[in-house]
């Protein structure tokens, strides 16, 4: 399946909590926890990007 | 020339220890097609395809949808024709069977043209071409979009041909962790239709194939003709798939890449428009995101950090100064069982 909808829900994601963190409505606490959801996403959008072995099947 | 005669014969057999130079054999070619009669004066019906021309000449290729042959007429004495030459005339050509000595390459020169009507092909193509727009087989509502990141992409096209390899160069170029499955497919030819349109129907039915790339490398407007069937054409509208043609071609369009949902120009430009490229995305979206949610966290961090040091601040000024109010409470209470004790002694309760 294409990865996609994966990766944009993850940027979507990470867009918001960026949002959330400039709007500053939240308590240190709270926005610690955003901050590593954030990164975590991040990461998470690299590992689908490095996934598969670009094998090449012939079907005669 | 197989059944030459034996005269014939012996007077162009090589001498089997004899070692010719490239324009040797080719003057020797040349000589032979020049003083065989059955190659000069010809007359050859047929269909003009491929037609361009510059000061010095013209130049097409004469088809009859099996079989082609090039053909060139000098640029004055086309003038002097008055024929009108397009894509799709049916002609009669009268002229010589030429060997060109430097390119070793075989062509009619004609010095007679006689125009029979539009060609058959051509026709039958703009009638198909009309149908289907009518169909509306070659509506933007009905194209859908390929995905941006891929993880396997099937290709139909010839195991052999180099557009195979320049489609997964591309690929790989763009996304070395892609995935590609490759259906053969003949891609010329009278079995070229059923080919390619059986290609495209066993890759649509493949689980987890996201895109299919549909195409060849450049030939002549006769060997592209699979491409304008309605066999191809159909396959590609009903398939669930969405479908990339890559056709190497410039001038036609072709009536696969009006129904495909893209059409790009070259085997290439299909794998580099199929596969987005890693390393592009990830310096372009990811990278700038990660230091937007580094930037916004510190910009926050700070923020509270002085909020926190303010209010311990004001928790610190509003604190009274000396002994925590406990030990004054007992020092009150401590008082004020002493005055009663003062008192009772001096009631004489005590």
């Amino acid at each position: 399946m294409a990865n996609d909808s994966a990766i944009h829900d993850r940027l979507s994601r990470v867009e918001e909590i960026i949002e959330q963190l400039d709007a500053d409505d939240c308590d240190l606490e709270e926005g610690t926890r955003l901050h590593d959801e954030g990164q975590e996403l991040l990461a998470e959008v690299r590992e689908i990007l490095d996934e598969g072995s670009g094998d090449v099947v012939e079907i005669e | 020339m197989a059944d030459a005669p034996d005269t014939e014969r012996q007077a162009v057999e090589p001498d089997a220890r004899e070692v010719l130079s490239v324009s040797q054999l080719n003057d020797r070619i040349a000589s032979v097609i020049q003083n065989t009669p059955a190659l000069n004066g010809v007359r050859c019906i047929g269909e003009v395809t491929d037609l361009h021309q510059n000061s010095t000449a013209l130049y097409f290729t004469l088809t009859d949808g099996d079989a082609e042959l090039p053909c060139m007429i000098w640029a004055n004495r086309y003038r002097e024709m008055d024929a009108g030459l397009e894509d799709g005339t049916e002609v009669i050509l009268e002229g010589d069977i030429d060997y060109w000595v430097e390119g070793g390459k075989i062509d009619l020169k004609p010095w007679e043209v006689i125009v029979v009507g539009d060609g058959d092909q051509a026709a039958a193509v703009e009638r198909l071409r009309s149908e289907l727009e009518e169909r509306g087989w070659f509506d933007d509502e009905q194209k859908q979009q390929p995905p941006a990141f891929p993880e396997r992409v099937g290709v139909v096209t010839s195991l052999r041909g180099d557009a195979r390899y320049d489609i997964q160069n591309a690929i790989h170029g763009q996304d070395p962790t892609l995935d590609i499955l490759v259906k053969d497919a003949t891609v010329q030819g009278s079995n070229a239709p059923t080919s390619i349109a059986n290609g495209i129907h066993h890759l649509d039915r493949s689980e987890d194939v996201d895109a299919i790339i549909v195409g060849r490398g450049g030939g002549s407007d006769s060997n592209l003709q699979a491409f304008n069937t309605e066999r191809v054409a159909e396959a590609i509208f009903t398939a669930n798939t969405p479908i990339v043609t890559a056709i190497g071609h410039t001038d036609d369009r072709l009536i696969a890449d009006q129904v495909a949902d893209v059409a790009t120009i070259t085997p290439t430009a299909a794998g580099e428009y199929t596969a987005n490229s890693r390393e592009e995305f990830i310096a372009s979206e990811i990278e700038p995101m990660e230091q937007q949610l580094e930037t916004a966290y510190e910009t926050f961090q700070q923020e509270h950090e002085h909020e926190q040091e303010l209010a311990e601040a004001v928790d610190e000024a509003a604190a009274p100064e000396g002994l925590p109010p406990i030990y004054y409470k007992a020092a009150i209470g401590m008082l004020l069982l002493l005055l009663l004790i003062i008192t009772a002694l001096w009631l004489g309760v005590l």
